[in-house]
């Protein structure tokens, strides 16, 4: 039996289907990332969970409680807004306190817990700061402390991170990580940042339109992306189209424009999508690779170069590490090469989630 | 070539800029003009007019004298009608904050369309001469009105409202009320929404969240609300007037008799001068205070 169980968690606006059918065992000290553009329903279901939302159908049930129809201040869940939401009125302590006085908890204990919170989130010199007076990432620190303090049995983060500086982010996705690995909390993280949730999450659950997409640690998620869409939203890819023929030897041929490559799959004639990541692709000396290209536009990021390069299968996308050796000019002929197994075979026509991927235990690959 | 010409340039601009510059002077020239006109020179020529002298024989007699400051502060019938405007400004203040803050909370939590509705439905009252919606409440209240036939129906009671206190605070805060709904509006434009739901999964019940965390949050607004709708009570004039009448006089209506029915200018003119340095006094001294507690947990007041 799972820690957090969803069932068939359904809400509809009128003819407005919100979220359709979410479904999702989570388990204990678990970090459970929602992702997907904004409208995809990942934010109503965080509403749901936290009872602001009432779902019209569906199950929420936290070790073995069912949640759905208990009001949202007595269902004791931390939860950290998008806007902090941090009390203007209170210094930092009375904020953090604020938990534990609606628990009626006073006295040593009170205080002890005010400031060991503090000390998690490195606040302890800001107890008697107001909001106003802080930067948004340290906002940000005592909204998780605040909700920390009720030593909640589950925490959820709402696009936590998005109203900080990219460099503070970067920051705070490792720093958030550490915490909640040590207090050891189960963690809901709404996001629309790909790299947030491949960063922080023990599972990525990918949404489209009210509904899950995909469901997988983020290494799967990353790499076998279900569908066009999740490779296209989480992180950028090269899609090619191509075609499965099995050839007189049995063999599985996947033709790519004039390229034949024999793949590793199950033998059937289909057209399908390949996804290629940018990441994957090396330009190498002419006559050595799969695919002969020109350079048509490059880009140097610092760690890396962005290339654009022409080819007879359209333009593709190469990321190539900046290893300190001069880069290809504008206009360069070269060649682009790939391992086999950087391929990554996509359904033309968008698959329904299989429920035993959603329902199964999470795999800790 | 323009370029560098044009860097040159401020050097031999920067002179003439050192020199008075007239534009700001002009542009707010008018409103000052303006302002002085129609609010100095009255106020001036009333403070002066307060020192003349008055006696029922010979009128206004030109010397200068405290003699109407005396008068209007000794005489026990004035400190009754100070004390009324003042109790009137401070009971009806207190009845716009507990209609109008959690009128203005209520309609914030609408729906789209008919938060705008019922928003314009708490403000149409402005839309209405006061003279006119006092005059409506003279229908209601008067001896055979709506709500004075109701009550003697009920059996509460069978005087009619009219000329009594109650009347007066009934119609003034009527008239009142959106000033302070229109202020609280404002401050919980302010407030994130998240914090009420911040409080609530922090375990708060419904009270509890208004109390602790949305009260304090709109308080500035409840407070610069009630500044308004004392410094309007006390100052009030036609309500009191058409209510009240010579029964219950306030400052406002004391000092209009004093200038038409007694024809004692001076001592009208001491009264409003009072009127103002008492009105001038409690409101400076509220603002510092208010100023003073919210300036450093939420910003401007």
């Amino acid at each position: 039996m799972s820690y957090l169980s969803l069932a068939g968690l359904s809400k509809r606006y009128g003819d407005f289907t919100a979220v359709e059918d979410f479904t999702l065992d989570i388990e204990q000290g678990e970090f459970v990332s929602l992702l997907g553009p904004s409208g995809c329903g990942k934010t109503t279901t965080l509403s749901m969970i936290a009872g602001f939302t009432t779902p019209t159908s569906g199950r929420i049930e936290m070790a073995g409680t069912e949640l759905s129809r208990v009001p949202a201040n007595k269902r004791g869940i931390g939860i950290v807004f998008q806007s902090y939401a941090l009390f203007p009125h209170m210094t930092v302590s009375e904020n953090v306190r604020f938990g534990l006085d609606m628990r009626r908890i006073k006295g040593t204990e009170c205080t002890q817990r005010v400031a060991d919170a503090l000390e998690l989130v490195r606040m302890g010199g800001f107890a008697k700061r107001y909001p106003r007076e802080l930067s948004g990432g340290q906002r940000q620190r005592v909204a998780l402390a605040r909700a920390l303090v009720i030593r909640p049995p589950l925490l959820l983060l709402d696009e936590p991170l998005s109203n900080l500086d990219a460099k503070l982010r970067e920051e705070m996705q490792s720093e958030l990580r550490q915490i909640q690995q040590r207090v050891g909390t189960t963690t809901i993280m709404v996001t629309h940042d790909q790299s947030e949730a491949l960063s922080m999450s023990d599972r990525v659950v990918v949404m489209r339109d009210g509904r899950m997409v995909q469901v997988a640690d983020p290494l799967q998620t990353y790499e076998s992306p279900i569908d066009a869409f999740v490779s296209g939203f989480v992180g950028k890819t090269n899609l090619l189209e191509g075609r499965l023929v099995a050839d007189q030897a049995g063999r599985t041929m996947l033709h790519l424009g004039e390229l034949r490559l024999e793949i590793d799959a199950a033998s059937r004639a289909a057209p399908v999508s390949v996804s290629l990541r940018p990441e994957k692709l090396r330009l190498v000396p002419i006559g050595q690779g799969r695919l002969s290209a020109r350079v048509v536009g490059r880009q140097f990021a610092g760690a890396a170069w962005h290339y654009r390069v022409e080819t007879g299968l359209g333009e593709l996308m190469v990321n190539a590490p900046n290893l300190g050796a001069p880069s290809h000019a504008n206009g360069e002929r070269v060649d682009v090469d790939w391992p086999l197994a950087a391929m990554h075979l996509l359904d033309t026509e968008p698959r329904p989630l299989d429920p035993a991927n959603a329902a199964g235990a999470p795999d800790h690959g | 070539m323009a370029e560098v010409s044009s860097l040159h340039k401020p050097t031999a601009n920067r002179a003439p800029r050192l020199r008075w510059d007239a534009r700001p002077w002009l542009l707010c020239g008018p409103g000052a003009v303006f302002f002085l006109v129609m609010l100095g020179v009255p106020l001036v020529m009333t403070v002066v007019l307060s020192l003349y002298g008055f006696s029922y024989t010979e009128g206004l007699i030109e010397t200068r004298t405290l003699a109407s400051y005396r008068e209007a502060l000794v005489d026990p019938y004035f400190h009754e009608i100070f004390l009324r405007t003042y109790a009137l400004g401070v009971g009806v203040t207190l009845i716009c904050v507990v209609l109008g803050a959690p009128e203005a909370y209520v309609i914030s939590k609408l729906r789209p369309p008919w938060r705008t509705i019922c928003l314009l439905a708490a403000l149409g009252p402005l839309l209405v001469s006061v003279i006119v919606r006092t005059l409506g409440w003279v229908l209601l209240l008067g001896n055979h009105g709506l709500v004075t036939e109701a009550l003697r129906f009920v059996g509460l009671t069978d005087r009619s409202l009219m000329y009594t206190h109650t009347g007066m605070v009934i119609a003034l805060v009527h008239v009142f009320v959106p000033f302070m709904v229109i202020s609280v509006w404002a401050a919980l434009k302010k407030v994130d929404p998240a914090t009420e739901q911040a409080a609530l999964s922090l375990g708060a019940s419904k009270f509890t969240m208004l109390r602790r965390v949305v009260l304090p949050q709109v308080l500035p607004g409840i407070l610069s609300g009630s500044l308004i709708v004392f410094a309007l009570t006390a100052s009030a004039f036609a309500t009191p007037a058409i209510i009240g009448e010579r029964r219950l006089k306030v400052a406002a209506t004391a000092i209009y008799d004093e200038y038409l029915s007694t024809s004692n200018w001076p001592l009208g003119a001491a009264l409003a001068m009072i009127l103002l340095v008492l009105n001038a006094l409690v409101i400076f001294a509220y603002n510092r205070l208010v100023e003073r507690r919210y300036r450093k947990t939420l910003g401007e007041a």
